[in-house]
């Protein structure tokens, strides 16, 4: 094959995977993504964070401020808690804090937690709410020291 | 040796040094780690190069004598660059963004606990219910390879994917273009880092990227009859960062034991194998648990899945926004090399049956690993084996290629 045939080739190539369907949305996504970094290029970590997290973050950051590290936090449980309902992930932020799920406390109350996170409704039975008037959409930490 | 093949050397010294130094109770500081790296991953660059630059080869091999030499031509350049400007963007992604991905905290968190408690021992992280399940327990080789940079003084972890992923695109590129010629190579490259699926994980923090360029590297190396010393240890290094790695070690070794009547290649596993027990014996001492606690007990096959992923990865509309367009060049390449399979080099056919053997041990496995993680029968794209696939890439991408290439220089055009 000729140089200038192949470099014909590579450009049919290159155009085919543009144009199809699956790997041409990715490609738009590629250079999206550098468009995206280079606006946001000044900004600070958290500002990155927050604009790939959105509300997860924004409340992992609230524990992070308003919280003691020594402190037992209650995160949600159960479908739709993702990504607070994992441990591993929450810890990633939040340590060292104690995190505890619903499901350890036993019927005694213990482990005895010192905050509640409330996200999308998980955890507002455990503030006395009844189940019915539980707000889907309601996110909040809780502090349960407060008099 | 390429200089792929080197870095990936280079940087599994690193890190089996570190785990061993690691497990035996040594502290693991930055000096150390910065000792390690210099010295290990100095000697094998150096070595890698040398060779890679002097290196000769018969003209009887059949293979080119340096793909790396040269003007290039228009096409190559013009593949080049979009190569460049593709995994350019993967890096900046990694070193812009913090760690988003769900499981790639676990590996980012662990980083950040060796690097600041200077220890392996999985008992400090006081996480209730660590269990073999947890991606906690993994082997080391991963977190600590996210480690160095941290240890090195950089801010995120995961920039090291690119170490991972230009060590796997150089690897793949000299093993294609010696075999055909410079532009194919460049094709393959193409072909692999435009998978989506697979350019997004050069910017997660996931062990995905890693372990494909270990089992890949592995994979293509493993098709030669030089040694079978270097795909070892590359297996061995794959289980290093995935434990799962082991089953396809071992579905590698005998295989190719069986296929070349040798019985001394099934020490390709050796080195994986001994990985593995040796961090289940570190995880039964620290913690009481043990990786096989990820599987569950039924045994029985999963048509469903086999046929989900089957078609998923070489159906006629595969699955095009996680694999790119790899694994129907694989299937194109089989198709047309099924009527002359015996004029196909050798290295070839074994190429094509290792990729196909490597996905049949993959999907037995994860059928195998427990719902709760990613794996079990039902629906392939709820199960963690649509990205183990990943590791089948490199040497899908090379086999279809290369199968093509053989049947056009059988078949020259006046």
């Amino acid at each position: 094959m000729t140089d200038r045939r192949a470099a014909g080739v590579v450009l049919i190539l290159l155009t085919a995977y543009a144009l199809n369907p699956a790997t041409g949305s990715w490609a738009r996504s590629v250079v999206a993504s550098a468009r995206q970094m280079y606006r946001h290029r000044n900004s600070l970590r958290d500002t990155r964070a927050q604009s790939l997290l959105g509300e997860p973050w924004r409340l992992i950051d609230e524990v992070r401020r308003s919280t003691p590290p020594d402190a037992r936090i209650l995160i949600p449980e159960g479908k739709g808690a993702d990504p607070l309902s994992n441990r591993i992930w929450c810890s990633y932020y939040l340590h060292p804090r104690r995190l505890v799920r619903p499901s350890e406390i036993t019927g005694d109350g213990r482990p005895v937690v010192d905050f509640v996170l409330v996200y999308r409704g998980h955890n507002l039975e455990r503030l006395g709410v009844p189940a019915d008037s539980i707000a889907g959409t309601e996110s909040r930490l809780v502090d349960l020291r407060a008099p | 040796m390429n200089p792929g093949e080197a870095i990936l050397f280079g940087l599994g010294a690193i890190l089996i040094a570190l785990t061993l130094l690691g497990v035996v109770g040594v502290p693991l500081t930055g000096w150390l780690a910065g000792s390690v790296t210099l010295a290990v991953a100095g000697a094998a660059l150096t070595a890698g190069l040398r060779r890679a630059s002097k290196h000769r080869l018969p003209k009887s091999s059949g293979l080119m004598a340096s793909p790396w030499r040269g003007r290039l031509t228009p096409a190559e350049a013009l593949l080049l660059l979009v190569i460049v400007l593709i995994t350019g963007v993967a890096a900046w992604r990694a070193a812009f963004y913090p760690v988003s991905a769900m499981d790639a905290h676990a590996y980012d968190g662990r980083a950040r606990w060796i690097v600041a408690e200077r220890t392996l021992d999985l008992s400090i992280y006081n996480t209730p219910g660590l269990d073999g399940r947890s991606n906690l327990t993994y082997p080391p080789g991963y977190p600590l390879s996210l480690a160095l940079v941290y240890w090195l003084g950089g801010t995120e972890g995961k920039v090291i994917d690119l170490v991972w992923l230009t060590a796997l695109l150089l690897l793949l590129y000299d093993f294609v273009a010696r075999r055909s010629d410079r532009l194919t190579g460049l094709l393959g490259v193409f072909l692999l880092i435009a998978a989506p699926e697979f350019w997004r994980h050069a910017s997660l923090g996931l062990t995905n990227l890693a372990a494909t360029a270990a089992i890949g590297g592995a994979t293509l190396l493993a098709t030669g009859r030089q040694s079978i010393w270097r795909p070892a240890l590359l297996l061995g290094l794959a289980t290093l960062l995935r434990i799962d790695s082991v089953v396809l070690a071992l579905a590698v070794a005998i295989f190719l034991a069986l296929r070349r009547r040798h019985a001394r290649t099934l020490l390709m596993a050796a080195p994986a194998l001994a990985v593995a027990i040796g961090w289940q014996l570190f995880l039964k001492a620290s913690l009481g648990v043990a990786s096989t606690s990820a599987l569950r007990s039924s045994m029985l096959p999963d048509l469903k899945l086999l046929a989900d992923a089957t078609s998923a990865a070489f159906g006629a509309m595969s699955r095009q926004e996680l694999y790119g367009w790899c694994f129907a060049v694989f299937g194109l390449g089989l198709v047309a090399s099924v009527r002359r399979w015996r004029r196909l080099p050798e290295e070839v056919r074994t190429l094509i049956l290792l990729v196909i053997i490597e996905f049949l041990a993959l999907l037995v496995l994860y059928q195998q690993v427990d719902p709760a993680f990613g794996g079990g029968g039902g629906s392939y794209f709820a199960n963690s084996l649509k990205r183990a696939l990943f590791v089948l890439l490199p040497a899908a991408v090379a086999a279809g290629l290369l199968a093509f290439a053989a049947r056009s220089a059988d078949d020259p055009r006046p």
